[in-house]
Protein backbone atom coordinates (compact mmCIF):
# COMPACT_ATOMS: atom_id res chain seq x y z
CA UNK A 1 0.00 0.00 0.00
CA UNK A 2 2.77 2.29 -0.74
CA UNK A 3 0.68 4.84 -1.77
CA UNK A 4 2.28 8.58 -2.09
CA UNK A 5 0.59 10.47 -4.75
CA UNK A 6 2.29 14.14 -5.84
CA UNK A 7 -1.07 15.25 -7.50
CA UNK A 8 -3.01 13.64 -4.35
CA UNK A 9 -1.38 15.79 -1.83
CA UNK A 10 -0.74 18.49 -3.85
CA UNK A 11 -4.30 19.17 -4.76
CA UNK A 12 -5.00 19.74 -0.39
CA UNK A 13 -2.03 21.47 -0.06
CA UNK A 14 -3.66 24.47 1.46
CA UNK A 15 -4.95 22.05 4.22
CA UNK A 16 -1.63 20.17 4.58
CA UNK A 17 0.65 23.37 4.87
CA UNK A 18 -1.67 25.92 6.63
CA UNK A 19 -4.90 23.56 8.64
CA UNK A 20 -7.40 25.85 5.71
CA UNK A 21 -11.24 25.03 7.15
CA UNK A 22 -13.90 26.95 6.29
CA UNK A 23 -16.27 29.22 7.96
CA UNK A 24 -19.92 29.16 7.14
CA UNK A 25 -21.47 33.02 6.92
CA UNK A 26 -24.73 31.76 7.85
CA UNK A 27 -24.11 30.13 10.91
CA UNK A 28 -20.65 31.20 11.88
CA UNK A 29 -19.59 27.73 12.67
CA UNK A 30 -15.78 26.70 11.59
CA UNK A 31 -14.89 23.35 10.54
CA UNK A 32 -12.52 21.44 9.34
CA UNK A 33 -11.93 19.41 6.72
CA UNK A 34 -12.99 21.85 4.46
CA UNK A 35 -16.69 20.72 2.29
CA UNK A 36 -18.60 22.22 0.35
CA UNK A 37 -21.43 22.76 2.42
CA UNK A 38 -21.88 23.53 6.29
CA UNK A 39 -22.48 20.17 8.12
CA UNK A 40 -24.11 21.88 11.00
CA UNK A 41 -26.67 24.03 8.71
CA UNK A 42 -26.21 23.27 5.09
CA UNK A 43 -25.10 26.59 3.80
CA UNK A 44 -23.38 26.63 0.94
CA UNK A 45 -21.57 30.26 1.65
CA UNK A 46 -18.14 29.31 3.24
CA UNK A 47 -15.43 31.45 3.55
CA UNK A 48 -11.47 29.65 4.05
CA UNK A 49 -10.49 29.75 7.72
CA UNK A 50 -6.84 29.55 8.93
CA UNK A 51 -6.42 28.91 12.45
CA UNK A 52 -4.65 29.97 15.05
CA UNK A 53 -0.79 28.36 15.90
CA UNK A 54 -2.03 27.47 19.65
CA UNK A 55 -4.85 25.30 20.33
CA UNK A 56 -5.67 22.94 22.61
CA UNK A 57 -6.19 18.86 23.10
CA UNK A 58 -9.63 17.83 23.49
CA UNK A 59 -8.96 14.32 23.09
CA UNK A 60 -5.96 12.08 22.78
CA UNK A 61 -4.88 8.81 22.06
CA UNK A 62 -1.39 6.60 21.69
CA UNK A 63 -1.43 4.37 18.73
CA UNK A 64 0.35 0.89 18.40
CA UNK A 65 -1.46 -0.78 15.87
CA UNK A 66 -0.42 1.57 12.99
CA UNK A 67 -0.82 0.19 9.18
CA UNK A 68 1.82 0.38 6.63
CA UNK A 69 3.57 2.60 5.83
CA UNK A 70 2.94 4.36 9.59
CA UNK A 71 4.44 0.96 11.07
CA UNK A 72 8.22 2.58 11.39
CA UNK A 73 7.07 5.55 13.23
CA UNK A 74 4.72 3.63 15.98
CA UNK A 75 3.57 4.27 18.83
CA UNK A 76 2.09 7.53 16.71
CA UNK A 77 0.20 10.13 19.25
CA UNK A 78 -3.14 11.48 17.68
CA UNK A 79 -5.33 14.41 19.04
CA UNK A 80 -8.64 16.47 18.03
CA UNK A 81 -7.19 19.99 18.72
CA UNK A 82 -8.90 22.92 19.49
CA UNK A 83 -7.64 25.47 17.63
CA UNK A 84 -9.43 29.09 17.76
CA UNK A 85 -13.03 28.19 16.22
CA UNK A 86 -12.04 24.84 14.38
CA UNK A 87 -11.35 20.90 15.41
CA UNK A 88 -9.14 19.13 13.48
CA UNK A 89 -7.50 15.77 14.09
CA UNK A 90 -3.97 16.14 14.60
CA UNK A 91 -0.73 13.65 14.73
CA UNK A 92 1.30 15.48 18.08
CA UNK A 93 4.64 15.30 18.39
CA UNK A 94 7.50 16.01 20.74
CA UNK A 95 5.61 14.50 23.59
CA UNK A 96 8.56 13.97 26.23
CA UNK A 97 6.05 13.79 29.43
CA UNK A 98 3.03 12.10 28.78
CA UNK A 99 0.88 12.83 32.06
CA UNK A 100 2.06 16.36 31.99
CA UNK A 101 1.43 17.28 28.06
CA UNK A 102 -1.37 14.92 27.05
CA UNK A 103 -4.86 15.81 29.11
CA UNK A 104 -7.87 17.83 28.30
CA UNK A 105 -7.18 21.72 28.03
CA UNK A 106 -3.69 21.28 27.34
CA UNK A 107 -1.96 23.73 25.07
CA UNK A 108 -0.45 22.98 22.00
CA UNK A 109 1.10 25.02 18.95
CA UNK A 110 1.37 23.72 15.26
CA UNK A 111 4.75 23.05 13.56
CA UNK A 112 5.74 21.52 10.11
CA UNK A 113 6.85 18.47 9.82
CA UNK A 114 7.19 15.56 7.50
CA UNK A 115 4.03 13.32 7.65
CA UNK A 116 5.15 10.05 5.44
CA UNK A 117 7.49 8.87 2.78
CA UNK A 118 8.10 6.74 0.27
CA UNK A 119 11.16 4.60 0.58
CA UNK A 120 11.27 3.28 -2.71
CA UNK A 121 11.02 6.80 -4.34
CA UNK A 122 12.04 9.23 -2.10
CA UNK A 123 8.59 11.12 -2.07
CA UNK A 124 8.25 12.93 1.22
CA UNK A 125 5.45 14.27 2.68
CA UNK A 126 5.12 17.37 4.70
CA UNK A 127 2.40 18.87 6.81
CA UNK A 128 1.25 20.24 9.57
CA UNK A 129 1.51 18.77 13.62
CA UNK A 130 1.24 20.02 17.02
CA UNK A 131 3.75 19.56 20.03
CA UNK A 132 3.06 19.97 23.37
CA UNK A 133 3.42 23.96 24.02
CA UNK A 134 3.88 26.27 27.49
CA UNK A 135 1.14 28.05 28.78
CA UNK A 136 0.84 31.15 28.18
CA UNK A 137 1.88 32.83 31.54
CA UNK A 138 -0.24 35.83 33.20
CA UNK A 139 1.50 38.79 34.09
CA UNK A 140 2.04 39.41 37.37
CA UNK B 1 -44.30 -8.76 4.27
CA UNK B 2 -40.64 -9.56 4.00
CA UNK B 3 -39.70 -13.41 5.72
CA UNK B 4 -36.46 -14.94 6.75
CA UNK B 5 -37.00 -18.90 5.30
CA UNK B 6 -33.03 -19.89 5.59
CA UNK B 7 -30.32 -19.40 7.53
CA UNK B 8 -26.40 -19.91 7.56
CA UNK B 9 -23.30 -19.55 9.62
CA UNK B 10 -20.07 -20.66 9.15
CA UNK B 11 -17.69 -20.41 11.80
CA UNK B 12 -15.51 -17.13 12.12
CA UNK B 13 -11.58 -18.60 12.29
CA UNK B 14 -8.80 -18.09 10.71
CA UNK B 15 -8.97 -20.18 7.93
CA UNK B 16 -5.98 -20.21 6.58
CA UNK B 17 -6.60 -22.86 3.71
CA UNK B 18 -10.07 -21.01 2.97
CA UNK B 19 -10.87 -17.99 0.41
CA UNK B 20 -13.78 -15.65 -0.27
CA UNK B 21 -14.97 -18.54 -2.37
CA UNK B 22 -14.83 -21.41 0.41
CA UNK B 23 -16.13 -19.11 2.81
CA UNK B 24 -19.00 -18.40 1.01
CA UNK B 25 -19.87 -21.30 -0.36
CA UNK B 26 -19.79 -22.75 3.62
CA UNK B 27 -22.24 -19.86 4.89
CA UNK B 28 -24.54 -21.06 1.83
CA UNK B 29 -24.60 -24.61 2.37
CA UNK B 30 -27.45 -24.89 5.36
CA UNK B 31 -29.72 -23.01 2.91
CA UNK B 32 -29.07 -25.40 -0.16
CA UNK B 33 -29.77 -28.27 2.38
CA UNK B 34 -32.83 -26.68 3.73
CA UNK B 35 -35.29 -24.72 1.26
CA UNK B 36 -32.58 -24.82 -2.04
CA UNK B 37 -31.79 -21.97 -4.11
CA UNK B 38 -34.14 -22.73 -6.90
CA UNK B 39 -36.31 -19.71 -6.69
CA UNK B 40 -33.64 -17.41 -5.65
CA UNK B 41 -33.88 -14.18 -8.72
CA UNK B 42 -31.23 -11.77 -6.41
CA UNK B 43 -27.96 -12.52 -4.67
CA UNK B 44 -26.75 -9.46 -2.78
CA UNK B 45 -22.66 -9.93 -1.35
CA UNK B 46 -21.66 -7.98 1.60
CA UNK B 47 -17.65 -7.26 1.69
CA UNK B 48 -15.25 -4.36 2.92
CA UNK B 49 -12.10 -5.05 1.79
CA UNK B 50 -12.11 -7.89 -0.92
CA UNK B 51 -11.03 -5.15 -3.74
CA UNK B 52 -7.53 -4.26 -1.36
CA UNK B 53 -7.13 -7.40 0.66
CA UNK B 54 -7.72 -10.45 -2.60
CA UNK B 55 -7.56 -7.72 -5.38
CA UNK B 56 -11.25 -8.78 -6.32
CA UNK B 57 -13.92 -6.71 -7.48
CA UNK B 58 -17.46 -7.57 -8.75
CA UNK B 59 -17.58 -10.06 -6.38
CA UNK B 60 -21.26 -11.16 -5.94
CA UNK B 61 -20.81 -12.20 -9.36
CA UNK B 62 -17.83 -14.11 -9.41
CA UNK B 63 -19.24 -15.95 -6.00
CA UNK B 64 -22.09 -17.60 -7.35
CA UNK B 65 -20.50 -19.18 -9.97
CA UNK B 66 -20.00 -22.08 -7.54
CA UNK B 67 -24.27 -21.98 -6.62
CA UNK B 68 -24.84 -22.57 -10.25
CA UNK B 69 -27.04 -19.22 -10.29
CA UNK B 70 -27.32 -18.00 -13.99
CA UNK B 71 -29.92 -14.85 -14.87
CA UNK B 72 -30.30 -13.79 -11.45
CA UNK B 73 -29.36 -10.18 -10.10
CA UNK B 74 -26.53 -9.55 -8.49
CA UNK B 75 -25.30 -7.27 -6.50
CA UNK B 76 -22.00 -6.16 -4.03
CA UNK B 77 -22.56 -3.68 -1.15
CA UNK B 78 -19.50 -1.92 0.51
CA UNK B 79 -20.86 0.06 3.52
CA UNK B 80 -18.19 -0.47 6.08
CA UNK B 81 -18.96 -2.99 9.28
CA UNK B 82 -22.59 -2.10 8.58
CA UNK B 83 -22.74 -3.58 5.21
CA UNK B 84 -24.44 -6.39 6.03
CA UNK B 85 -27.28 -4.49 7.94
CA UNK B 86 -27.06 -2.25 5.08
CA UNK B 87 -27.32 -5.47 2.54
CA UNK B 88 -30.66 -6.67 4.39
CA UNK B 89 -31.89 -3.44 4.00
CA UNK B 90 -32.14 -3.49 0.36
CA UNK B 91 -33.34 -6.81 0.15
CA UNK B 92 -36.35 -5.84 2.07
CA UNK B 93 -36.51 -3.04 -0.39
CA UNK B 94 -36.46 -5.05 -3.39
CA UNK B 95 -38.79 -7.61 -2.30
CA UNK B 96 -41.01 -4.91 -0.89
CA UNK B 97 -40.80 -2.98 -3.94
CA UNK B 98 -41.63 -6.19 -6.11
CA UNK B 99 -38.54 -6.36 -8.01
CA UNK B 100 -37.26 -9.48 -6.35
CA UNK B 101 -38.98 -12.47 -5.24
CA UNK B 102 -36.30 -14.51 -3.20
CA UNK B 103 -32.93 -12.38 -2.23
CA UNK B 104 -29.96 -14.90 -1.19
CA UNK B 105 -27.78 -12.18 1.12
CA UNK B 106 -24.45 -13.58 1.92
CA UNK B 107 -21.69 -11.52 4.10
CA UNK B 108 -17.88 -12.32 3.60
CA UNK B 109 -14.97 -11.13 4.37
CA UNK B 110 -11.17 -12.74 4.58
CA UNK B 111 -8.90 -10.66 6.53
CA UNK B 112 -6.28 -13.26 7.36
CA UNK B 113 -3.94 -13.22 4.12
CA UNK B 114 -1.42 -10.82 5.00
CA UNK B 115 0.44 -9.48 8.42
CA UNK B 116 -1.91 -7.02 11.11
CA UNK B 117 0.11 -4.06 9.83
CA UNK B 118 -1.46 -4.77 5.97
CA UNK B 119 -5.24 -4.69 7.72
CA UNK B 120 -4.07 -2.24 9.69
CA UNK B 121 -3.99 0.03 7.05
CA UNK B 122 -7.06 -1.74 5.42
CA UNK B 123 -8.54 -0.45 8.61
CA UNK B 124 -7.33 2.92 7.69
CA UNK B 125 -9.63 3.10 4.88
CA UNK B 126 -12.78 3.33 7.31
CA UNK B 127 -11.62 7.05 8.18
CA UNK B 128 -11.26 9.74 5.89
CA UNK B 129 -8.42 8.54 3.62
CA UNK B 130 -7.05 12.48 2.43
CA UNK B 131 -7.72 14.59 6.10
CA UNK B 132 -7.56 11.62 8.87
CA UNK B 133 -5.49 8.72 7.07
CA UNK B 134 -3.13 10.40 5.74
CA UNK B 135 -2.20 11.22 9.08
CA UNK B 136 -1.82 7.86 10.39
CA UNK B 137 -5.09 7.63 11.84
CA UNK B 138 -7.59 4.04 11.61
CA UNK B 139 -10.61 3.28 12.48
CA UNK B 140 -8.93 1.64 16.39
CA UNK B 141 -7.17 5.31 17.15
CA UNK B 142 -10.58 6.55 16.07
CA UNK B 143 -12.42 4.38 18.50
CA UNK B 144 -9.77 4.92 20.98
CA UNK B 145 -10.71 9.00 21.29
CA UNK B 146 -14.36 8.21 21.12
CA UNK B 147 -13.57 5.74 24.06
CA UNK B 148 -11.21 8.38 26.22
CA UNK B 149 -13.92 10.68 25.65
CA UNK B 150 -16.82 8.72 27.24
CA UNK B 151 -14.59 7.17 30.23
CA UNK B 152 -13.88 11.26 30.64
CA UNK B 153 -17.81 11.94 30.61
CA UNK B 154 -18.69 9.66 32.62
CA UNK B 155 -15.95 8.80 35.06
CA UNK B 156 -15.93 5.17 34.04
CA UNK B 157 -12.71 3.56 34.93
CA UNK B 158 -10.36 1.29 32.71
CA UNK B 159 -11.90 -1.91 35.25
CA UNK B 160 -15.52 -0.89 34.96
CA UNK B 161 -14.62 -0.34 30.79
CA UNK B 162 -13.12 -3.90 31.13
CA UNK B 163 -16.31 -5.64 32.06
CA UNK B 164 -17.44 -5.40 28.38
CA UNK B 165 -15.24 -7.73 27.09
CA UNK B 166 -15.43 -10.09 29.72
CA UNK B 167 -19.41 -10.22 29.28
CA UNK B 168 -18.70 -11.13 25.97
CA UNK B 169 -16.25 -13.62 26.11
CA UNK B 170 -18.64 -15.23 28.56
CA UNK B 171 -21.44 -15.25 25.72
CA UNK B 172 -19.46 -16.54 23.46
CA UNK B 173 -19.89 -20.19 24.64
CA UNK B 174 -23.52 -19.14 23.57
CA UNK B 175 -22.50 -20.61 19.77
CA UNK B 176 -20.22 -22.77 18.16
CA UNK B 177 -19.37 -20.58 15.33
CA UNK B 178 -18.43 -17.65 17.66
CA UNK B 179 -14.11 -17.35 17.04
CA UNK B 180 -13.14 -16.74 20.53
CA UNK B 181 -14.56 -19.25 22.97
CA UNK B 182 -13.89 -19.21 26.33
CA UNK B 183 -14.22 -16.53 29.26
CA UNK B 184 -11.71 -13.97 30.10
CA UNK B 185 -11.50 -11.53 33.51
CA UNK B 186 -10.95 -8.64 34.16
CA UNK B 187 -7.30 -8.76 35.25
CA UNK B 188 -6.51 -10.37 31.74
CA UNK B 189 -7.93 -7.46 30.25
CA UNK B 190 -5.94 -4.92 32.27
CA UNK B 191 -2.79 -6.69 31.18
CA UNK B 192 -3.18 -7.00 27.44
CA UNK B 193 -1.11 -4.34 25.91
CA UNK B 194 -2.74 -0.88 24.50
CA UNK B 195 -3.60 -0.95 21.21
CA UNK B 196 -4.31 2.72 21.26
CA UNK B 197 -5.02 3.84 24.43
CA UNK B 198 -7.28 3.47 26.18
CA UNK B 199 -8.12 0.59 23.99
CA UNK B 200 -6.20 -2.43 24.87
CA UNK B 201 -6.07 -5.76 22.72
CA UNK B 202 -8.29 -7.23 25.03
CA UNK B 203 -10.98 -5.13 23.74
CA UNK B 204 -10.22 -5.30 19.73
CA UNK B 205 -12.09 -7.99 17.63
CA UNK B 206 -10.28 -10.96 16.43
CA UNK B 207 -8.69 -10.52 13.11
CA UNK B 208 -11.11 -13.70 11.85
CA UNK B 209 -12.84 -14.69 8.32
CA UNK B 210 -16.45 -15.60 8.29
CA UNK B 211 -19.76 -16.10 6.30
CA UNK B 212 -23.29 -16.03 7.26
CA UNK B 213 -25.96 -16.13 4.50
CA UNK B 214 -29.89 -15.44 4.97
CA UNK B 215 -32.52 -16.34 2.03
CA UNK B 216 -35.26 -13.46 2.30
CA UNK B 217 -38.79 -13.85 0.42
CA UNK B 218 -41.59 -11.65 0.11
CA UNK B 219 -44.08 -14.68 0.81
CA UNK B 220 -44.68 -16.25 3.87
CA UNK B 221 -44.57 -20.34 3.95
CA UNK B 222 -44.42 -23.04 5.97
CA UNK B 223 -40.68 -23.28 6.30
CA UNK B 224 -40.50 -19.14 7.40
CA UNK B 225 -38.71 -18.67 10.63
CA UNK B 226 -38.95 -14.92 10.80
CA UNK B 227 -40.50 -11.84 9.76
CA UNK B 228 -38.57 -8.42 9.02
CA UNK B 229 -40.68 -5.57 10.69
CA UNK B 230 -38.03 -3.09 9.38
CA UNK B 231 -34.60 -1.80 8.34
CA UNK B 232 -33.02 1.60 8.12
CA UNK B 233 -29.57 2.94 7.11
CA UNK B 234 -28.53 6.47 8.33
CA UNK B 235 -24.84 8.43 8.19
CA UNK B 236 -22.91 11.14 9.66
CA UNK B 237 -20.20 12.42 9.28
CA UNK B 238 -16.91 10.61 8.94
CA UNK B 239 -14.78 12.74 10.09
CA UNK B 240 -14.79 13.26 14.46
CA UNK B 241 -13.68 16.99 13.86
CA UNK B 242 -17.06 17.29 12.98
CA UNK B 243 -19.05 16.14 15.66
CA UNK B 244 -20.03 17.89 18.25
CA UNK B 245 -19.87 15.36 21.22
CA UNK B 246 -17.40 12.57 21.05
CA UNK B 247 -18.59 10.46 23.71
CA UNK B 248 -22.29 10.00 21.29
CA UNK B 249 -23.08 8.26 18.03
CA UNK B 250 -25.44 10.57 16.72
CA UNK B 251 -26.17 8.29 13.92
CA UNK B 252 -27.64 5.56 16.07
CA UNK B 253 -29.65 8.02 18.04
CA UNK B 254 -31.15 9.27 14.49
CA UNK B 255 -31.42 5.06 13.80
CA UNK B 256 -33.24 4.24 17.02
CA UNK B 257 -35.71 6.87 16.29
CA UNK B 258 -36.34 5.94 12.82
CA UNK B 259 -36.75 2.29 13.77
CA UNK B 260 -39.00 2.55 16.85
CA UNK B 261 -41.21 5.00 15.17
CA UNK B 262 -42.61 2.31 12.75
CA UNK B 263 -42.23 -0.70 15.25
CA UNK B 264 -41.55 -0.36 19.41
CA UNK B 265 -38.93 0.75 21.53
CA UNK B 266 -35.75 -0.71 22.30
CA UNK B 267 -36.72 -1.43 25.69
CA UNK B 268 -39.66 -3.98 24.84
CA UNK B 269 -37.12 -5.95 22.91
CA UNK B 270 -36.35 -9.36 23.76
CA UNK B 271 -32.93 -9.76 22.30
CA UNK B 272 -30.22 -6.72 21.50
CA UNK B 273 -27.53 -7.36 19.19
CA UNK B 274 -25.24 -4.21 18.59
CA UNK B 275 -21.94 -4.14 16.58
CA UNK B 276 -19.42 -3.31 19.93
CA UNK B 277 -16.69 -2.36 17.83
CA UNK B 278 -13.40 -1.92 20.15
CA UNK B 279 -15.86 -2.81 22.73
CA UNK B 280 -16.85 1.70 23.20
CA UNK B 281 -19.26 0.85 20.46
CA UNK B 282 -21.07 -1.23 23.16
CA UNK B 283 -22.09 0.82 25.83
CA UNK B 284 -22.81 3.77 23.67
CA UNK B 285 -25.00 2.47 21.38
CA UNK B 286 -27.10 0.50 24.10
CA UNK B 287 -26.96 3.40 26.12
CA UNK B 288 -27.99 5.54 22.97
CA UNK B 289 -30.86 2.66 23.09
CA UNK B 290 -32.36 3.92 26.75
CA UNK B 291 -31.34 0.44 27.73
CA UNK B 292 -29.25 2.49 30.38
CA UNK B 293 -28.80 6.17 31.35
CA UNK B 294 -26.03 7.76 29.85
CA UNK B 295 -22.49 6.35 31.75
CA UNK B 296 -24.51 3.51 33.82
CA UNK B 297 -24.84 0.32 30.85
CA UNK B 298 -21.50 -1.39 32.20
CA UNK B 299 -22.76 -1.23 36.31
CA UNK B 300 -25.35 -3.12 35.14
CA UNK B 301 -23.56 -5.70 32.93
CA UNK B 302 -21.19 -5.88 35.98
CA UNK B 303 -24.34 -6.62 37.90
CA UNK B 304 -25.34 -9.38 36.15
CA UNK B 305 -28.06 -8.55 33.59
CA UNK B 306 -28.60 -9.57 29.64
CA UNK B 307 -27.85 -13.11 30.44
CA UNK B 308 -29.67 -15.81 29.05
CA UNK B 309 -33.57 -15.64 30.56
CA UNK B 310 -32.93 -11.45 30.75
CA UNK B 311 -35.17 -9.48 28.89
CA UNK B 312 -33.34 -8.11 27.12
CA UNK B 313 -30.42 -10.38 26.64
CA UNK B 314 -27.22 -8.58 25.07
CA UNK B 315 -24.98 -9.63 22.52
CA UNK B 316 -25.99 -13.61 23.26
CA UNK B 317 -23.25 -15.07 20.75
CA UNK B 318 -20.36 -13.09 22.23
CA UNK B 319 -20.55 -9.63 20.20
CA UNK B 320 -17.49 -8.31 17.72
CA UNK B 321 -15.18 -9.23 20.77
CA UNK B 322 -15.78 -12.77 21.10
CA UNK B 323 -17.99 -14.11 18.18
CA UNK B 324 -15.91 -11.84 15.87
CA UNK B 325 -16.21 -8.87 13.45
CA UNK B 326 -15.43 -10.27 9.95
CA UNK B 327 -16.50 -6.74 9.05
CA UNK B 328 -18.64 -6.75 5.89
CA UNK B 329 -19.84 -10.28 7.31
CA UNK B 330 -20.72 -9.15 10.45
CA UNK B 331 -24.29 -7.41 10.55
CA UNK B 332 -25.51 -10.65 8.64
CA UNK B 333 -24.27 -12.71 10.99
CA UNK B 334 -26.07 -10.68 13.76
CA UNK B 335 -29.05 -11.39 11.72
CA UNK B 336 -28.77 -14.79 11.17
CA UNK B 337 -27.90 -15.38 15.09
CA UNK B 338 -31.32 -13.56 16.60
CA UNK B 339 -33.18 -15.89 14.21
CA UNK B 340 -30.74 -19.18 15.42
CA UNK B 341 -31.57 -18.53 18.89
CA UNK B 342 -35.20 -17.77 18.35
CA UNK B 343 -35.08 -21.43 17.23
CA UNK B 344 -32.28 -23.05 18.59
CA UNK B 345 -30.93 -23.60 15.22
CA UNK B 346 -27.00 -24.29 13.88
CA UNK B 347 -25.34 -24.41 17.23
CA UNK B 348 -26.92 -21.25 18.97
CA UNK B 349 -27.92 -21.49 22.16
CA UNK B 350 -31.89 -21.69 21.63
CA UNK B 351 -34.29 -18.80 24.09
CA UNK B 352 -37.41 -19.94 23.44
CA UNK B 353 -38.83 -16.41 24.84
CA UNK B 354 -36.94 -14.37 22.25
CA UNK B 355 -40.06 -12.84 20.57
CA UNK B 356 -38.59 -9.98 18.73
CA UNK B 357 -34.92 -8.66 18.50
CA UNK B 358 -33.36 -5.22 17.95
CA UNK B 359 -30.06 -5.51 15.92
CA UNK B 360 -27.95 -2.81 15.21
CA UNK B 361 -24.66 -2.09 13.44
CA UNK B 362 -22.00 0.97 12.31
CA UNK B 363 -19.65 1.08 9.72
CA UNK B 364 -16.58 3.30 10.46
CA UNK B 365 -16.79 5.18 13.62
CA UNK B 366 -19.99 5.68 13.53
CA UNK B 367 -19.85 6.96 9.69
CA UNK B 368 -22.84 5.07 9.30
CA UNK B 369 -25.83 2.93 11.30
CA UNK B 370 -28.03 0.76 10.30
CA UNK B 371 -30.31 -1.79 11.60
CA UNK B 372 -33.48 -4.66 11.37
CA UNK B 373 -35.98 -5.23 13.76
CA UNK B 374 -37.33 -8.93 13.31
CA UNK B 375 -39.92 -11.06 14.89
CA UNK B 376 -40.35 -14.64 14.65
CA UNK B 377 -43.00 -16.44 12.95
ZN1 LIG C 1 -23.57 26.76 8.83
Amino acid sequence: MESLSISRFWRYRRAHYRLTGKKCLRCERVFYPPKRSCPYCGSMDLEDYDPPERGEIIAWTKLYETGTPYTPYRPIYLALVKLGDMTALLQLTDVTDEKKQLRKGAPVELVFRRIKEDGSHGLIYYGIKARPAQPIETQE
Amino acid sequence: MVYIRAIGLSKVERAYGKGLQEKFYEAVVPIMETTGLSEVDTVIVSNSFASLLQSQNLLASLLVEDLSLLNVTTLTVENGGAGGLTALHLARSLIKSGESRNVLVVGVEKTTDYNSEYYNAALSQLTNAEFEAIYGANIISQFAIIARAYLERHSVSEELFAEWPVFMHENSLNAKHSQLRFKITVDKVLASDYVSSPLRVLHSPPFGDGAAALLLSGERGEDSLARIEMTAVLNDTMELSLRGDLATLPSVKRLVERLQKKTFPPNQADYIDVLDKYSIAGPLMLETMGIADPGRILYEIKEGKFRPGDKPVINHTGGAKARGHPVGATGVYQVAEAVAAMHGLQGVRGLDYVEKAWILGIGGPGTVAAGAIVKRV
